[in-house]
């Protein structure tokens, strides 16, 4: 029996899941070796640690922090949104950008759409303009939109 | 008392019932939560998130397992669910640490232990949470039923709805991964 063989065992070993032929040979070998037995005492302690580790006594406050828990659970569901999973508020933070991008390119539309097609100058604006900018009559040239366009 | 007569009564608003429930099961949710995330606070915080999960749906208990089945499935549920919100949480947490600039500034000894916490800390259980941490999802849930609350292996085989061969396997494909890495991290000692 050597280390090698030790250590492909040794967990099996101190739980005492092995033949007794194995147990009986992997407990000679640690007697005689050093490092298998300082190996065999570390993994000892640290399975006892589950042991150690865990609960046995209830928490008398439990069930109290439990219903007052419940009870403002009930009160504040909305407050369920901020709890909820990274990819809940991924997918909200995506739905309000599309919204925000629809909502700016129909509204941007609508007001480019009110200058180019619904305002007309009125003769009364027209001139008011003209003198506001002291132009004659002879500087003003009619253009006509359509033309453009073709 | 009897499974569904308890499931009855809680689904009629028995207060007495589920407090009833609370004191019987209290003690294994929080051992099961503790032998996922290794940390009181968090096991009970979860414990009390697995109870009111039960309180919330359990219409949906058909009496086809046990009553204690149904609540370790429920325990390991929601653990493997923290864990993995845990590994999301932090992975945004370190992008804010890369962007934010106050953040980098002020925090920059976050992870930092005290001289008091490190005395604190078992440094032997912290080796072996390390290594169970480390096993993939069903072995782990395998282990951590058989050794933190000593499940049979049927028992395991019901809340994990597999086989009994196939909880033995995962069992011992467990055991042979815990064992390499406590050997590697003991032999580097």
């Amino acid at each position: 029996m050597d280390c090698k063989i030790t250590e492909k065992k040794i967990l099996f070993y101190i739980n005492n899941e092995l033949s007794d032929v194995d147990m009986a040979v992997i407990k000679k070998h640690i007697n005689e070796c050093k490092n298998c037995s300082s190996l065999a005492k570390s993994f000892k302690e640290s399975f006892s640690t589950i042991t150690e580790n865990k609960i046995t006594e209830k928490d008398p406050y439990f069930y109290s922090r439990l219903t007052a828990r419940m009870e403002q659970e009930k009160k504040w569901n909305w407050k369920i949104f901020f709890k909820a999973k990274p990819i809940l508020h991924l997918a909200t933070y995506i739905l309000l950008g599309f919204f925000a991008i629809i909502g700016g390119h129909l509204i941007t539309h609508d007001i480019e759409d009110e200058i180019t097609n619904s305002y007309e100058l009125t003769d009364e604006e027209l001139f008011a303009s003209m003198n506001y900018l002291s132009l004659n009559s002879d500087d003003i040239y009619v253009v006509d939109v359509n033309e453009f366009e073709e | 008392m009897d499974d569904k007569l308890i499931a009855n009564k809680i689904l009629k608003g028995d207060a007495t019932a589920f407090k009833e429930l609370v004191d019987s099961y209290q003690v294994k949710v929080v051992n099961t939560c503790y032998g996922f995330l290794h940390n009181y606070e968090d096991a009970q915080d979860l414990a009390q998130e697995v109870f009111i999960e039960i309180h919330r749906s359990i219409k949906k208990f058909r009496n086809e397992s046990k009553l204690s089945t149904w609540i370790y499935r429920i325990s390991v549920n929601k653990s493997l669910n923290f864990i993995r919100d845990n590994k999301k949480r932090k992975w945004f947490q370190s992008l804010d640490i890369l962007f934010d600039s106050d953040f980098r500034t002020n925090n920059q000894n976050v992870d930092y232990k005290s001289p008091q916490k490190i005395l604190e800390s078992n440094e032997k259980s912290e080796i072996i949470n390390k290594a169970i941490n480390s096993l993939p999802e069903k072995q782990k849930t395998a282990f951590v039923l058989h050794r933190f609350e000593d499940l049979s292996y049927k028992e395991i085989s019901e809340v994990m709805k597999t086989s009994l061969s196939s909880v033995e396997s995962i069992l011992f494909r467990a055991k042979k991964n815990l064992q390499k890495k406590l050997v590697n991290i003991y032999k580097k000692k």
